[in-house]
C-alpha cells in the first residue's frame, strides 16, 4: 500500500495518482497534475533531500504553455529576463525566445539562487509585472524560497521548476 | 497462416528481451513435459522455429524483408516493468496505441457512407434547437458524394422516417425533407434509434462507414436496455452510434454507455451554434479513418481485474468492462490510444510471468476493402522480489494525469448517488484547485460552483454535472505535441 502525502488515503501498490484526491504518488507531493516530462521522475521529497544533500542537481524550467524546457547551466545563481538592445546588464537566461515580452517579462525580471545546503529560492528584482508563486504575488527584493515543481508566473510566462539530481548512470 | 510474430504473440519492433520473453512463456505452457492438449505439441514446434529466427538478429532482419508491411502499429507500454512478489493487491495501468505505418498510408479516397441521422423533434427541441438542428443536416447535405447513402429519422413518441435511405438523392428534395420537421411530444429514442437502424440495415455493407448519429435534448424513460441491446445488435454488425446532447436535460451516462457499446461516443453542446461544428468535424472524422471496428477480444489473467478503460484519443470517452471491449476507429492523421487500469491481487501470481490480459486485437482497415486485421494481444509481467525502480513511462504519467481529473468528478457524482455529501464535496473541492493549477479557471469556477450547490441542496446541477464531466473530459486530449 503507498500512503498518499496529502490526504494520508491508503492507494494499491502501483497507483500513479491518489484514487481519493488525485494528488501523484509518484513524485513529491508539490508536483502539480501538469505534463510532467520524460526525464522529470523523482523518488519522493524525503528521500530527494537527502539525495540533493550529496548530489549534483540541475534546473529545469518547464514552460507550461509550449510544453518546453530550459535547462539551466550549472551555477549558483541565474537571473532571468529578456534581452533588448542597449541593455548594460544582460540576463544569465534570456527569455525573448519564448515570447517574453508579450509575457510582460521585465529585462530584468527574477533571479534564483541556490545557496550551499541544495536549497533554491527565487527574487523578484522590481519587475513591472512582478512574480508569481503557485499564483501568489512574492515581494519584490525578497527571496522566495522553492520547491520542486513549484509554478512559478513571470508576468504571464509560467512555468514549473523542476529540480533534477543528476545521476552518473543518466545516459540520455 | 501465422506469421513468427504473431506465432510468439509479440509485435514486430519488439526487442530481443521481449521476444525471449514470450517464448519461455510459451514453451513454460505448450511444452510437451506439461501440457496435455494434443495440439500443444504442434504448437511447441512452430514456436521453436519462429524462436530460432527472431532471436538471430541476421536471420530476423532477412525474415522480416519477406512479410507483407503491417499497415497498423500496436505499441504497449505499462506503468511498472515487473510485478513484485507481496502480499497485497497491486495496480497495473497499460497504454496502447495504434498508428498506421507509413507504408499503408496511400489510398486517400475514403469508403462510401451509410449514415442516419437520428433527430429528437419533442416539444423542448422547437425553436432555436431544432432550426440549429436543420441547418447542421443540410450542410451535411452539402458534403454527400453521389456513393454515399443518407437517412433522416425524427423521433418523439413515434418514430418518423423523413428521409428513407437511398444513395445519390437529388439534394434539393433532401433539404426540403429536412425543413419541413417540427417539434412536438416527447422523448422515447428507443423508437428513433429502432428506425435508424432499420434505414441503416436497407444498404448495410461493410464496405460502407455505416453509422447512425443520434441528437437528443431529453431523458427517455424505460426503454434504455432496450437500447443498449439494440446497440449490441449494431455491434455485431458493425455500425457505430454516436450521440449529441443538447442543453442539460438528458442523461449523460445513459449515452455514454449506449455509443460505448458500439465505439463511438458521446458530446455536450450547450449553444446551439455547436451542434454544426459538431456534425461538421463528425462528418470530417469519418473522412480520416484508417482503420474501424477496433476491438479487443480479451480474458483477464487469474487474480486480475480491469477497473477502467479509456479512451484517451480520438473522441475521449469509457469503454465498456466486457469482451469484446470496442475501441473506435484509429485516425489516418493521429493515432488510437486506450488506457487500461487493472488490479492483480496477489493470490495465484504465477512463477516468473504473470499474464495479465491475453486476446487478440481486430480491425478493419479501410484502405483495403475493409480487410479484417487481427494481431494477438498480449500483457505479461514478470515477477519479482525487490521493487521495480525504473520510472513509468512519461506518456503513460502525463495521460493519467490528465485522466485523474475526470475521474474526480465521476467518483464525486458517484458519492452524490451514494448520499455521502461531505465526500464529494471535499472531492469537489479538490478539483476546482487543481483545475486552477491546470490553468483552468473557468471550469474551476464552474466546480465551485457545485460546491456551493451541494452544501446548500445537497445535489448537484443538471447542467453543471455535465459542464465539468465533458470539461474535464475535453482536457484529455492533449492540446499540442510536447518534448520540443
Amino acid at each position: 500500500m503507498i500512503r498518499c502525502p496529502a490526504c494520508q488515503h491508503e492507494n494499491y501498490d502501483g497507483t500513479l495518482y491518489c484514487s481519493e484526491c488525485g494528488a501523484p504518488l509518484y513524485a513529491p507531493a508539490t508536483t502539480q497534475n501538469l505534463s510532467v516530462g520524460k526525464d522529470t521522475w523523482l523518488p519522493t521529497s524525503e528521500n530527494f533531500r537527502s539525495e540533493a544533500a550529496n548530489h549534483e542537481v540541475r534546473i529545469v524550467l518547464f514552460l507550461v504553455e509550449s510544453g518546453q524546457r530550459i535547462f539551466l547551466e550549472r551555477g549558483q545563481e541565474w537571473t532571468l529576463g529578456r534581452l533588448a538592445s542597449g541593455q548594460a546588464v544582460v540576463p544569465d537566461v534570456d527569455l525573448t525566445a519564448y515570447n517574453a515580452y508579450e509575457q510582460g517579462v521585465s529585462r530584468l525580471h527574477a533571479a534564483l539562487r541556490m545557496d550551499a545546503h541544495g536549497r533554491l529560492t527565487i527574487t523578484d528584482m522590481g519587475s513591472s509585472n512582478g512574480t508569481r508563486v503557485n499564483g501568489i504575488k512574492i515581494l519584490p527584493n525578497t527571496p522566495h524560497p522553492l520547491q520542486h515543481g513549484d509554478i512559478v508566473a513571470l508576468g504571464k510566462l509560467v512555468f514549473q521548476v523542476l529540480i533534477q539530481p543528476v545521476s552518473t548512470e543518466e545516459g540520455k | 497462416m501465422q506469421d513468427y510474430y504473431q506465432v510468439l504473440g509479440v509485435s514486430r519492433d519488439a526487442t530481443p528481451q521481449q521476444i525471449k520473453r514470450a517464448y519461455l512463456a510459451l514453451v513454460r505452457r505448450y511444452h510437451p513435459d506439461v501440457a496435455a492438449d494434443p495440439q500443444a505439441h504442434e504448437i511447441f514446434l512452430r514456436v521453436q522455429e519462429a524462436y530460432e529466427v527472431l532471436s538471430d538478429s541476421l536471420k530476423r532482419a532477412e525474415y522480416d524483408a519477406t512479410l507483407p508491411p503491417e499497415p497498423l502499429l500496436v505499441q504497449i507500454s505499462t506503468s511498472r516493468a515487473s510485478l513484485l512478489q507481496v502480499n497485497e493487491p497491486q495496480l497495473v495501468y497499460a497504454l496502447v496505441t495504434l498508428r498506421p505505418s507509413a507504408a499503408a498510408l496511400q489510398q486517400k479516397q475514403r469508403p462510401p457512407l451509410n449514415i442516419c441521422l437520428v433527430l429528437d423533434r419533442s416539444t423542448s427541441m422547437g425553436g432555436a434547437r431544432l432550426t440549429a438542428v436543420k441547418r447542421a443536416a443540410g450542410l451535411l447535405i452539402q458534403e454527400l458524394r453521389e456513393d454515399d447513402v443518407f437517412s433522416v429519422v425524427t423521433f418523439n413518441d413515434r418514430a418518423e422516417v423523413v428521409i428513407p435511405a437511398t444513395r445519390g438523392q437529388q439534394k434539393a428534395f433532401l433539404r426540403e425533407r429536412i425543413a419541413a420537421i417540427d417539434a412536438f411530444g416527447g422523448t422515447e429514442i428507443f423508437r428513433g434509434l429502432q428506425a435508424a437502424y432499420r434505414q441503416v440495415g436497407r444498404f448495410y455493407s461493410p464496405d460502407y462507414l455505416n453509422d447512425i448519429v443520434l441528437i437528443t435534448d431529453g431523458h427517455t424513460y424505460g426503454d434504455e436496455e432496450k437500447c443498449y441491446r439494440l446497440a449490441e445488435q449494431a455491434q455485431q454488425r458493425g455500425i457505430v452510434i454516436s450521440g449529441l446532447g443538447i442543453g442539460s436535460k438528458w442523461n449523460d451516462a445513459f449515452l455514454d454507455k449506449l455509443t460505448a457499446i458500439t465505439g463511438g461516443s458521446a458530446h455536450l453542446v450547450t449553444s446551439t451554434r455547436d451542434i454544426e461544428t459538431f456534425l461538421e468535424a463528425h462528418f470530417r472524422g469519418m473522412g480520416e479513418r484508417f482503420a474501424e471496428q477496433v476491438r479487443l477480444d480479451f480474458h483477464l489473467g487469474a487474480g486480475v481485474e480491469l477497473q477502467y478503460a479509456f479512451r484517451l484519443t480520438p473522441d475521449p470517452a469509457p469503454l465498456t468492462l466486457q469482451t469484446p471491449m470496442v475501441w473506435g476507429y484509429v485516425p489516418r492523421e493521429d493515432k488510437l490510444s486506450i488506457l487500461l487500469e487493472l488490479l492483480v491481487q496477489p493470490q495465484d501470481l504465477q512463477v516468473e510471468a504473470h499474464d495479465i490480459v491475453t486476446g487478440h486485437l481486430r480491425a478493419r482497415l479501410l484502405h483495403n476493402h475493409a480487410a479484417p486485421w487481427e494481431h494477438p494481444f498480449r500483457l505479461v509481467l514478470p515477477l519479482r522480489q525487490e521493487a521495480d525502480l525504473t520510472s513509468p513511462p512519461a506518456e503513460l504519467v502525463e495521460a493519467m494525469g490528465r485522466l485523474t481529473l475526470y475521474r474526480m468528478q465521476e467518483k464525486a457524482r458517484a458519492d452524490v448517488q451514494k448520499g455521502q455529501i461531505d465526500r464529494a464535496t471535499r472531492r469537489l473541492e479538490r478539483l476546482a484547485s487543481r483545475l486552477l493549477v491546470a490553468g483552468q479557471p473557468r471550469l474551476a469556477r464552474t466546480v465551485q460552483k457545485e460546491v456551493e450547490s451541494l452544501r446548500m441542496t445537497h445535489t448537484l446541477s443538471e447542467a453543471g454535472e455535465k459542464a465539468i464531466k465533458f470539461g474535464t473530459r475535453a482536457l484529455i486530449t492533449p492540446k499540442r505535441e510536447e518534448g520540443l
